[in-house]
């Protein structure tokens, strides 16, 4: 491989089907842990009405990155990400979930066949250059040197912004002798990936893991199933994929939450007690206080408790 | 909700029936203990599972009662079947017969101490503990003999000795499991697990008789003064889990299917006879079985490292079974209600049986004196064995405590405690601890327990059971 020297890569994402915002989170751990890259971080997540025919509306947000890798290497990486975040395993290509972009690479212009760096519609997009910016505020278009703070400015479309650190306010429940949390989420497939986040943050602390392995995760459940039985049982498969294969969690990704089946990934890495700051097991979902709602507020809100 | 509890006595409070209660409730508990009951919901618990169908008797709370999910925890329900009477997986809890076991040896205290640290990490290399760790591989072979058989299914492999299933609950095997009802992803996690400790509140302890309450029935079980014995605190691991977990939507449903109207989800049952209620019952019992295999081959593993450790080899231990008894079950019993007797349901979610002397559900050895009923206090202080006495099955379906009962969350002993502090505090006391993580230390500390010795005062005092030894810790292994 062509060697480079290491350089700042803002990679934009997008999203709008599915958990959006676990989804794009789960995009920035597995890009952190794929890209051969130190230094990564996220922006706030943007949300953007949709034009044209009615769909929900585009959550956006920016990776920066350091890396060595080639931009062509890169975008194949990022392909992978958007390969194993964008449909299920064994299914053709389902609906797109997740795109993410090459948007700029520090003092670097490539035009080929199959990649154009920075990002051709960048200058003209304001979901991209405002996370970009957040990250990285100097940055300018190295084709003519134009500072792109300039270039928003001069870009119309103020966006509504969710800063990224305020999503899942996840708070402990007490129990006496067991453990719980109350979640709240955007809407009800965001929900059923913070719960599932919450859940294993009970097992490991997953600042501690690396999100190295997707485990797709897929789960029936009835048409007229309550939305609290909905959660158990997409609680209890993930409960499972993490106690039997192993798994120490690191994000948790809803890709479709659908009638009549909720389908997504779960990464993390194998259990190591080693490195992983372990808190304990969970033996069980219990159904014992269990809710999952619309809150008045126009989101979602989650109360589980455990059997540990 | 405000629950009305009225006294009785001095152990003794009536919960009256109100609203859709079928049954009064009744709670075993001293001032001091009752005191506590206020401050967690489990008295609403009592009262929500008198509402479910063909309950008879009372519900019942026993002394170390606190907040369960569905059932409380130390609850006891007998449900009829010719009234309509169900079977709820939350009245047996996810960890399906978690229990405790009791051996004796022929060590010395001294011996134990002299070598102590050695012998602890002995035990704990000897029985993996903490977040599903365990990778001996058993066959499925062998997992359907141990789900179907039970402790028998050891006897050929020379793991257990035959005369050792009259000194387990059901023999060791408890009738009719189905095997077909496990399913294959709760065979997974049993495979992997079994023979494991697993987290939370389950334990080894290596433990000396400090004080003897009843001389003649303490020879019998073979409990002398200064003896060393082994306490196993485990269940059915994973396997459990998957086969409370899988089926607790399908008794959602089948709830509702009946209109049975549930103040919370976690009491979903099924009437006795349907079979939803034969499917459970027949999982349920496999994963019993499983528990009692569990319990039976960590044990073996870890008297044989105990003689190493201790330098008397690995079958110089001395070992004997005392007895082995599960508290989180549901099973068929018969039992006398107002004059008549019927075959019953019989809930016990942290509860134990308790059966008097004479009962003929003992084995010979055991008859005369009453069924061994093992109460594990907390890490700290110390544990003790009584025996059955009649007044338990004349007012709780046979039955007692079960341990010392939480009194602090979880987190909120995080909050006052460290890994550090506590296991200073223990070594104080002369007890070697070894624990797979430091928030197993400091959530299991000594003061998050009740004094099991409250708990224990009031089960003698109603007449339910009565003290026959106390032990205290030497070496404690925590998952």
């Amino acid at each position: 491989m062509r060697e480079v020297e290491p350089r700042e890569v803002v990679l934009g994402l997008g999203s709008n089907l599915g958990g959006r915002e676990a989804l794009l989170r789960a995009a920035w751990a597995l890009l952190g842990a794929r890209c051969e890259a130190e230094d990564v971080r996220a922006s706030s997540v943007y949300q953007t009405l949709p034009m044209g025919p009615p769909q929900p509306g585009y959550l956006n947000a920016a990776v920066a990155l350091r890396t060595a890798l080639p931009l062509d290497a890169l975008l194949s990486r990022c392909r992978a990400v958007e390969g194993a975040l964008g449909r299920a395993r064994g299914e053709r290509w389902g609906p797109r979930t997740l795109d993410v972009d090459v948007l700029w690479s520090d003092g670097e212009v490539v035009q080929g066949p199959s990649l154009t760096v920075p990002h051709p519609g960048l200058r003209a997009r304001a979901f991209a250059l405002e996370p970009l910016l957040e990250l990285c505020p100097g940055a300018v278009d190295p084709t003519d040197g134009a500072p792109l703070a300039r270039v928003l400015r001069d870009t119309a479309g103020i966006l509504a912004r969710a800063p990224w650190r305020e999503r899942f306010p996840t708070e402990e429940l007490c129990h006496t002798a067991d453990e719980g949390f109350v979640t709240r989420a955007r809407d009800r497939a965001d929900l059923l990936s913070a719960a599932c986040e919450a859940l294993g943050a009970l097992i490991v602390e997953p600042d501690s893991v690396r999100a190295e392995a997707v485990v797709p995760l897929a789960v029936t459940v009835d048409e007229d199933a309550e939305d609290d039985e909905r959660l158990f049982a997409w609680l209890a498969e993930a409960l499972h994929a993490l106690d039997a294969g192993r798994l120490a969690l690191a994000r948790c990704a809803v890709l479709e939450d659908g009638p009549g089946a909720v389908r997504g990934v779960l990464l993390g890495e194998p259990l190591d007690e080693d490195r992983h700051r372990v808190r304990g097991a969970v033996k069980a979902i219990t159904f014992h206080g269990l809710e999952a709602r619309p809150t008045p507020e126009g989101g979602w809100q989650a109360r589980v408790i455990v059997d540990v | 909700m405000k629950v009305p509890l009225e006294q009785l006595d001095e152990v003794r409070w009536r919960l009256p029936r109100t609203g859709a209660m079928r049954v009064e409730g009744r709670v075993y508990a001293d001032e001091a203990l009752r005191a506590q009951l206020a401050k967690d919901p489990c008295l609403e618990q009592v009262a929500a599972v008198a509402t479910l169908p063909g309950i008879v008797g009372a519900s019942l709370g026993m002394p170390d009662l606190h907040w369960g999910y569905g059932f409380p925890i130390g609850g006891v329900a007998a449900f009829d079947p010719a009234q309509g009477g169900i079977v709820s997986p939350g009245g047996v809890g996810f960890d399906i017969n978690c229990g405790v076991r009791l051996h004796t040896t022929t060590l010395e205290a001294d011996a134990v101490l002299r070598a102590q640290a050695e012998i602890a990490d002995a035990l704990q290399r000897a029985v993996p503990a903490g977040v599903g760790v365990g990778r001996e591989g058993y066959t499925p072979e062998e997992l359907e003999a141990y789900l179907t058989d039970g402790v028998r299914a050891l006897v050929d492999p020379g793991v257990v000795a035959p005369e050792d299933l009259d000194a387990i609950e059901d023999g060791g095997r408890l009738e009719g499991a189905a095997p077909s009802h496990v399913s294959d992803r709760a065979r997974d996690r049993g495979r992997q697990q079994l023979g494991t400790l697993g987290s939370g509140n389950h334990f080894l302890e290596l433990g000396r008789v400090d004080e003897i309450y009843d001389a003649p029935a303490a020879e019998a079980f073979g409990l002398a003064l200064g003896g060393v014995t082994l306490l196993v605190h485990s269940g059915s691991r994973g396997l459990g889990h998957a086969v409370c977990e899988e089926l607790l939507p399908m008794m959602v449903k089948t709830s509702r299917r009946h209109g049975i109207a549930l103040p919370d989800k976690q009491l979903a049952c099924a009437p006795l006879g349907s079979p939803e209620a034969e499917r459970y019952l027949g999982a349920m019992a496999a994963a019993a079985n499983y528990a009692y295999v569990n319990r039976a081959l960590m044990a073996y593993k870890a008297l044989r490292a105990l003689g190493l450790a201790a330098g008397v080899g690995r079958n110089g231990h001395g070992g004997r079974l005392l007895y082995d008894v599960c508290h989180n079950i549901a099973k068929w019993e018969e039992h006398t209600v107002d004059g008549v007797k019927k075959r019953l349901c019989v809930h016990r979610k942290g509860a134990t049986r308790a059966l008097g002397p004479g009962h003929e559900a003992l084995g010979e050895a055991l008859r005369p004196w009453g069924q061994p009923v093992l109460i594990p206090g907390d890490m700290g202080r110390y544990s003790y064995v009584l025996r059955g006495a009649p007044g338990a099955l004349a007012e709780t379906f046979g039955s007692a405590c079960h341990g010392a009962g939480r009194l602090l969350a979880r987190g909120e002993a995080r909050k006052r405690a460290t890994g550090s502090g506590v296991l200073k505090a223990l070594r104080e006391k002369g007890i070697a601890l070894r624990a797979a993580s430091v928030s197993a230390v400091v959530e299991e500390m000594p003061e998050a327990y009740k004094d099991v010795a409250d708990v224990v005062s009031v089960v003698e005092r109603a007449g339910l059971a009565t003290r026959v030894a106390r032990l205290t810790p030497l070496v404690v292994v925590k998952g």
